[in-house]
């Protein structure tokens, strides 16, 4: 080396390059917003799904950022800022509809972006912000399930629109009834309530009139739905009963008693017996955490999943990641395929799960 | 083995105390650390064993509820009326069930309940446990009941075929667990066996489950849950019968303080132990290292010989330094009076050589002055042409016994100059092709006489070069009489050549008996031969030893390569600078070439040599004009007679009007040739001057 001292150049830089090769990558700070005040598994669900991925992923440069709220559209956006402010740039949203309104300014710019699988309000279609959707919008998965409700024997249906969460299901209640008016002779009773407060001696009455199926248009995860479904079930035990894709949970499922083997649910995923990739997800997270997933979980798998091949490609800033989902025609996931459109919604199309004794096992 | 390299005391006494610190302070915290887990760990235990003291507390809640209702089933349907309900206060909720777990009616229910009759118990959790206990023998898991989704457990009785299901509203609980927290001072929740939290004693605590396979091992203060934005290490107890886990959340605060307690203590500690090390070192290095250090320089100044001046041994701290410093101040008294004994024996011995010098000085010029007597008659006499063949033979045996005598003298001369210092190279331009041809020619008879081939080897050479030229000859005539004197047989060859840094290398080779290995180093010793001169040749041992100083003087090394039978070469390079001829005369222009090839000369006396002893010829000239009328005739007369005696007054007379013709004239007087000197003072006296002929 003394006698050939450039040799100390290609030396360095093969050095630093070494150095550089082996350095990790730095973490990328992801939040996980969930719902935790609703006593059950939401929230918690979504938050072990996060640890999931993560114990399957080592090598993720996510880094999880707990984030609990009570979806309170007054409040949800002040907490979402100090989240930003603590230089979070990359959230996982699952709030109601009603939230993702309140706080949709702050993804207006390219300050941070967020995947957000639960907010299906048509107000936040066709957007060019910052927030993307991985789930159908409210005017699709209503229109499907009008679509399905037509194929019923039966011309009366009675509609329970829950008034917790209108952005969501007013819109929702709105398409469904124009399309199936559209669709066919179907006659809607539509009634208000307030699912969380559901009284039986309310809606004994209501219920026991003559109704060939009954859609229970929650507009939030609520094991009340259960017990409604009861009631509509002890008055018409074969009548069929609709959920909104939200009520994709063992809590709910196992709420309802005898009328499960009545239950249809809409689902933008598959079936458990019909997709193994779900049904595998399902065990392992059953395996691990001694329950099983809802509807929300299998969104944290798609949603860390995308941001992870963004991460990996190179991009980790809001607008690169925005970028590579927007730009490329398909993303896989374990979960399935995941296709934007360029306001970073997706459409896909809906699966009504019957055998929901089989689903819960 | 390999001896370690020496270090610095101080550095290697830092190294070691700090290794030792190091390992000190490792010790200290690896048992702080290890009291701190213990302790830790005993704490987590008490909070765990007191933690499962609610467990306790349900367990005698579930058996009076129990007896409540099998009391309750047993009664006649008639009986279970409103007015006894308030007995059977720990149900919050009773039925009776149809075969297919559907409630057949209501006896007691919560405010509000969203359970009806009809309302089927056949999923979930209860259902299970409907259906797996239809004995009612134990109590369903704490789950959230689907009346108010508050917590609850389910008793199920049976009688005459009949269930009658009766739930416990656990709110209740929620009472005692803040009772307890507030009691612990930590946070209790109630987990439901797949991790979800029933019941809470702090209600601002976000905490909707537990992963009880994360949190379920044993707790550490390393494994921290973080809510509330706080650290909290999770205390899981068993399950109980209704399968719920109490889980006490210790601040981490607390052991944190402790461990930063005992961390601040141990850093002190240990930063306390740094301070005195270095405390402790600064004075040992003011005490001990720096009065080594001292004695070191002070050792050196010695070695350097300047004796060192003693401070008083009363400074010193420690016994061994004082006995050191005495010791050392001794050992410099002895070695500056040797030094003062060695250098007056110097002085005196310098005196003593100086004496030396002047002696031979002297004697040689005291021997010099009869000698030339003798030879100057043997000169004249032998010209005498009524000598017979014998009487010359002696005559010239005289002769050439006085001239070897002379050289002898000569060459111990010399050496006492250069032993003095006195010798000094006279550097001018000289034509050395003509040296070389001239120094040949001197030993081409003997050469022949000898029946050697004596051979010169001269490459392309400058004209003029630069140097002295006496020493020169002088050093090769030395050599090349060498070669032959022992060379019985063969050559002698003197090869000049120059070399590629501008200097010009001499070699005188022959074929003689050569040099052993041994000797090749001592014959350039005065007075010291090789052991083949000294048995055949003879000689004063003091040629080679002149030739090699004359030879260093002149800027060069005079060596030799020899080898044994085959023969010896001498060889010197020296620096001869070209002389530019074009240039015009000057104080470098060549001297006049002598008449005579110049014979060996003796120099006058050290304390008689004039600061110009050679004058050119023409001032020689002008400066004898200068002299008394006569005092030149009388001087030219007494050269022709060969009166060495007169010679001797009469430059003495002119020395004291112009001492520097006194020292020419002594020159060439000392020359002993008195025909030479004839010669030049005619040249003199018919105004000729030798080198008129040259430029």
């Amino acid at each position: 080396m003394k006698k050939h001292p450039w040799l100390l150049v290609p030396a360095f830089i093969a050095a630093a390059g070494l150095a550089w090769w082996l350095w990790p990558a730095p973490a990328i700070p992801v939040a996980i917003v969930a719902q935790t005040n609703l006593r059950g598994l939401l929230g918690s669900g979504e938050m072990h799904a996060a640890e999931l991925y993560l114990e399957a992923h080592p090598d993720s440069r996510i880094q999880l950022v707990p984030v609990h709220e009570d979806c309170n559209p007054e409040e949800t956006p002040g907490l979402l800022a100090e989240v930003l402010a603590r230089g979070v740039h990359f959230l996982l949203t699952f709030h109601p509809s009603k939230c993702a309104l309140a706080s949709r300014e702050l993804f207006a710019g390219d300050r941070a972006l967020v995947i957000n699988a639960a907010s299906t309000t048509p107000a936040l279609t066709g957007r060019d912000d910052f927030l993307l959707r991985i789930i159908p919008d409210a005017v699709q998965e209503q229109r499907a399930l009008a679509a399905f409700v037509n194929g019923l024997p039966g011309r009366r249906l009675l509609v329970l629109q829950d008034t917790s969460n209108p952005p969501y299901t007013d819109p929702a209640y709105a398409n469904f009834a124009a399309a199936l008016t559209d669709l066919g002779p179907w006659e809607i009773v539509h009634r208000k309530l307030l699912v969380a407060d559901f009284r039986p001696d309310d809606y004994r009455e209501l219920m026991a009139a003559d109704y060939d199926a009954l859609y229970i248009l929650a507009g939030t995860f609520q094991t009340a739905i259960g017990n409604i479904a009861q009631l509509f079930h002890y008055q018409h035990p074969d009548a069929p009963i609709l959920l909104t894709p939200w009520a994709r949970s063992p809590e709910i499922l196992e709420t309802t008693g005898a009328a499960l083997d009545r239950i249809i649910l809409p689902s933008p995923y598959p079936s458990r017996r019909q997709d193994s990739a779900i049904d595998d997800y399902a065990r392992r997270f059953h395996a691990r955490f001694g329950y099983e997933p809802h509807v929300l979980t299998l969104s944290v798998q798609i949603g860390l999943e995308l941001l992870d091949q963004a991460f990996a490609a190179g991009d980790d800033t809001p607008a690169a990641v925005k970028r590579y989902l927007l730009t490329r025609p398909s993303h896989q996931t374990s979960l399935g395929p995941i296709r934007f459109d360029a306001y970073g919604d997706v459409s896909g199309r809906y699966h009504f799960i019957q055998d929901l004794r089989q689903e819960l096992q | 083995m390999r001896s370690p390299s020496p270090v610095r005391f101080g550095r290697f006494n830092l190294l070691v105390e700090v290794s030792v610190l190091a390992l000190t302070s490792g010790i200290l915290f690896l048992a702080i650390g290890f009291t701190l887990h213990e302790i830790n760990r005993r704490y987590l235990e008490l909070r765990l064993t007191d933690a499962a003291k609610v467990n306790l507390f349900l367990e005698s809640q579930l058996q009076e509820a129990r007896r409540s209702l099998t009391t309750f089933a047993d009664l006649p349907e008639a009986e279970r009326s409103p007015a006894i309900l308030p007995l059977f206060a720990a149900f919050a909720d009773l039925y009776r069930l149809d075969p297919q777990l559907r409630v057949a009616r209501v006896y007691k229910a919560t405010p509000d309940s969203k359970v009806f009759t009809g309302f089927s118990f056949a999923g979930g959790k209860l259902g299970t446990y409907l259906h797996a206990d239809p004995e009612g023998s134990d109590y369903s898991e704490i789950m959230r009941g689907h009346e108010d989704e508050a917590p609850s457990v389910y008793y199920v009785a049976q009688q005459g075929g009949q269930h009658f299901l009766g739930r416990l509203n656990l709110d209740y609980v929620r009472d005692l667990l803040a009772q307890f927290s507030r009691f612990s001072g930590t946070p209790v929740l109630l987990v439901a066996r797949d991790g979800f939290v029933m019941l809470v004693s702090d209600p601002e605590l976000r905490i909707p489950a537990v992963d009880l396979r994360k949190w379920g091992g044993e707790p550490s203060p390393d494994r921290t849950l973080i809510a509330n934005e706080r650290a909290w290490i999770p205390v899981v107890s068993g399950t109980s019968s209704i399968g719920a886990h109490i889980v006490a959340l210790i601040p981490t605060e607390l052991l944190s303080s402790q461990r930063r307690a005992l961390l601040a203590f141990a850093s002190l500690f240990t930063g306390v132990l740094v301070l005195l090390v270095f405390l402790k070192n600064r004075r040992l290095d003011r005490l001990v290292v720096q009065p080594l250090a001292a004695f070191t320089r002070k050792m050196g100044d010695l070695a350097a010989g300047r004796l060192p001046t003693m401070d008083d041994s009363r400074n010193h701290r420690f016994m061994e330094l004082v006995e050191i410093h005495a010791g050392f101040r001794d050992m410099a008294l002895a070695i500056r009076d040797r030094e003062a004994s060695l250098r007056e024996s110097e002085h005196r011995a310098e005196a003593a050589n100086r004496a030396k010098s002047v002696f031979l000085a002297n004697m040689s010029h005291e021997i010099r002055t009869p000698l030339n007597a003798i030879l100057g008659y043997a000169q004249v006499l032998v010209r005498d042409a009524n000598l017979t063949d014998e009487q010359r033979r002696n005559l010239t045996t005289i002769r050439r016994s006085g001239e070897y005598l002379l050289t002898l003298i000569n060459d111990i001369l010399d050496l006492a100059k250069i032993e003095a210092g006195r010798l000094t190279c006279q550097v001018g331009p000289f034509d050395l092709a003509r040296l070389l041809n001239e120094v040949t020619a001197l030993f081409a008879q003997q050469a022949r006489d000898r029946g050697l081939d004596l051979r010169l080897e001269a490459g392309a050479l400058p004209g003029l070069v630069a140097g002295d030229e006496r020493k020169l000859r002088q050093v090769l005539i030395n050599l090349l009489g060498n070669a032959l004197k022992f060379t019985a047989a063969g050559e002698v060859l003197l090869r000049v050549a120059a070399t590629p840094s501008e200097g010009l290398r001499f070699s005188v080779s022959d074929t003689g008996p050569g040099i052993p290995l041994q000797d090749q180093t001592r014959i350039f010793q005065p007075f010291a031969q090789a052991e083949a001169g000294r048995k055949t040749q003879g000689g004063t041992g003091l040629g080679l030893a002149l030739s090699s100083q004359f030879v260093r003087l002149m800027g060069g090394d005079l060596r030799v390569d020899s080898t044994p039978s085959e023969g010896s070469c001498f060889f010197f390079t020296l620096p001869l600078p070209a002389v530019d001829t074009s240039l015009p005369a000057g104080p470098l222009a060549p001297a006049a070439p002598p008449a005579t090839p110049p014979i060996p000369a003796l120099e006058p006396p050290l304390e008689m040599s004039p600061p110009l002893a050679h004058l050119p010829p023409a001032q020689v000239l002008t400066r004898l004009a200068a002299l008394p009328p006569g005092w030149r005739a009388e001087l030219e007369q007494a050269v022709d007679m060969g009166d060495f005696d007169r010679i001797t007054r009469l430059v003495d007379q002119a020395r004291e009007q112009d001492p520097v013709l006194a020292a020419a004239l002594g020159t060439w007087a000392y020359d002993y040739n008195l025909e030479a000197f004839a010669r030049a003072l005619a040249a003199l006296g018919e105004g000729t001057r030798p080198d008129a002929d040259r430029p």
